[in-house]
């Protein structure tokens, strides 16, 4: 069989963001555009909602204080919004409030300059139109457990805009296909990093997002264990119709029981599947 | 799932464009690509340190292209390779002819799992098996969910490449 797919990959959101196509339909010319228009996008959602850079939307959320109207990117209000709902929903388990308190303690998270001693979370943000938000107290907030999963589906948006059919995006293990090509998909394996572990019962990806988390000591700051008195999950992996829901349903994934009705019921209310390893 | 298919997919490599491809994408408006041989004697290797502000690797041997149009310099392609933990990424860079970076582009990347292949025990299981635990081919891209592949050489190359191109064009 001839792989008529075309690759291209970039350094962007702190990893590498791979681009591959399997349009025959398109010239050169209109895969080239797409890709660049892609790239674009995801390297957009990188400069507004980056925790490292000064200019950001988060930095100058953390520099506001209470009582201040901002005008944001529409892009972060968006993500903003759904953060709110996703840390609602999962009753703190997703908590970007959180996580920018952990990192920027350990100076990982330049762009967050604390000014106010008494930052808040999510809860202190009103969201007043697509591109304004009012604080009720100053803030600090990292978009890390949502935003790679919100720049893939951004990516996605714009190759179906250049008349993509048939895509797949990939920020560093978030990523998802369109079309009907059937992609096919290894998770890593949480805890060697040289296993790659075929998911049972989902070796392939079509037409979907998957994610990947994995949980301390690898990646202690995005998933703050609140109940339990250890770790039980190493590694969650959720496959959902878009990114961004699967990039935020790994972290709420990696802290819930074993049962955890609540968390199915979400999964199911959401079309989306689980697979954990411990 | 058996051991072996846990080693066949310990390594893979991706390979997203040559190096004519990049060099078309990032100076689109050449025609024609001369390769400059480059060297540098430790004075010029301390410069490029700390122009780039990072550490220069002991065997820095990027491979730089004078972008032609028309007869004209109209801009440089380099590129180079970046070894990280587990990766190596081989990527490439343009620059218009006044040294301003335009683009970069990933060519490959492959991963190596050196340490954990080193250790004995974790090897040891697989002794004895065949079939499916043969490395992957370059162009068998495996999508990797939870491999979170970090791009900070690929900068701290950027920043050396960026570097090299100052010297060159300073040298005009």
């Amino acid at each position: 069989m001839v792989d008529q797919t075309v690759r291209r990959a970039r350094p962007l959101l702190g990893t590498v963001v791979s681009i591959h196509l399997n349009d025959a339909a398109l010239t050169s010319a209109q895969r080239e555009a797409a890709f660049s228009a892609a790239f674009d996008g995801v390297a957009h959602i990188g400069r507004v909602m980056s925790a490292h850079a000064s200019d950001s939307d988060l930095a100058r959320l953390s520099q506001a204080t209470a009582g201040a109207v901002l005008t944001l990117d529409p892009h972060t209000v968006h993500v903003l919004q759904a953060a709110q709902y996703w840390q609602r929903v999962s009753h703190g388990a997703f908590n970007p409030g959180w996580a920018a308190t952990r990192l920027s303690a350990a100076g990982q998270r330049p762009g967050l300059t604390r000014l106010h001693p008494a930052s808040a979370g999510l809860h202190a943000l009103e969201v007043l139109s697509d591109t304004t938000v009012k604080l009720q107290h100053a803030i600090q907030l990292d978009l890390g457990g949502i935003a790679k999963g919100y720049a893939v589906d951004c990516a996605i948006t714009k190759l179906q805009q250049h008349g993509v059919v048939h895509a797949l995006v990939n920020a560093g293990g978030d990523m998802r296909a369109i079309g009907s090509t059937v992609w096919p998909v290894d998770v890593r394996h949480a805890q060697h990093h040289a296993m790659d572990v075929r998911l049972r019962g989902c070796p392939s990806l079509q037409h979907q997002a998957l994610a990947t988390s994995v949980a301390a000591p690898i990646n202690p700051e995005f998933v703050h264990v609140r109940r339990f008195p250890k770790q039980l999950w190493r590694s969650a992996t959720v496959q959902a119709p878009d990114c961004m829901t699967a990039d935020v349903l790994t972290k709420w994934a990696l802290q819930s029981t074993d049962l955890c009705p609540q968390l199915r019921s979400v999964l199911r209310a959401h079309q989306a599947r689980m697979w954990r390893s411990s | 799932m058996g051991m072996t298919s846990l080693m066949a997919e310990s390594v893979f490599a991706a390979v997203f464009m040559d190096i004519e491809q990049a060099q078309k994408v990032l100076c689109p408006s050449a025609d024609g690509f001369e390769l400059m041989p480059l060297s540098w004697d430790d004075n010029q290797l301390a410069t490029l340190a700390k122009l780039s502000d990072t550490r220069v690797p002991r065997h820095f041997n990027p491979k730089c292209w004078r972008a032609m149009a028309g007869g004209r310099a109209v801009g440089w392609v380099l590129s180079d390779r970046v070894a990280g933990k587990y990766d190596l990424i081989d990527y490439a860079a343009g620059f218009d002819a006044q040294g301003v970076a335009m683009g970069i582009e990933i060519l490959a990347y492959r991963e190596s799992h050196g340490a954990e292949i080193r250790q004995t025990g974790w090897r040891k299981q697989f002794v004895g098996k065949k079939g499916s635990a043969a490395m992957r081919f370059p162009d068998d891209i495996r999508n990797i969910s939870g491999a979170t592949l970090s791009c900070q050489h690929v900068t701290e190359g950027m920043q050396r490449l960026s570097a090299v191109v100052s010297l060159l064009t300073a040298g005009k």
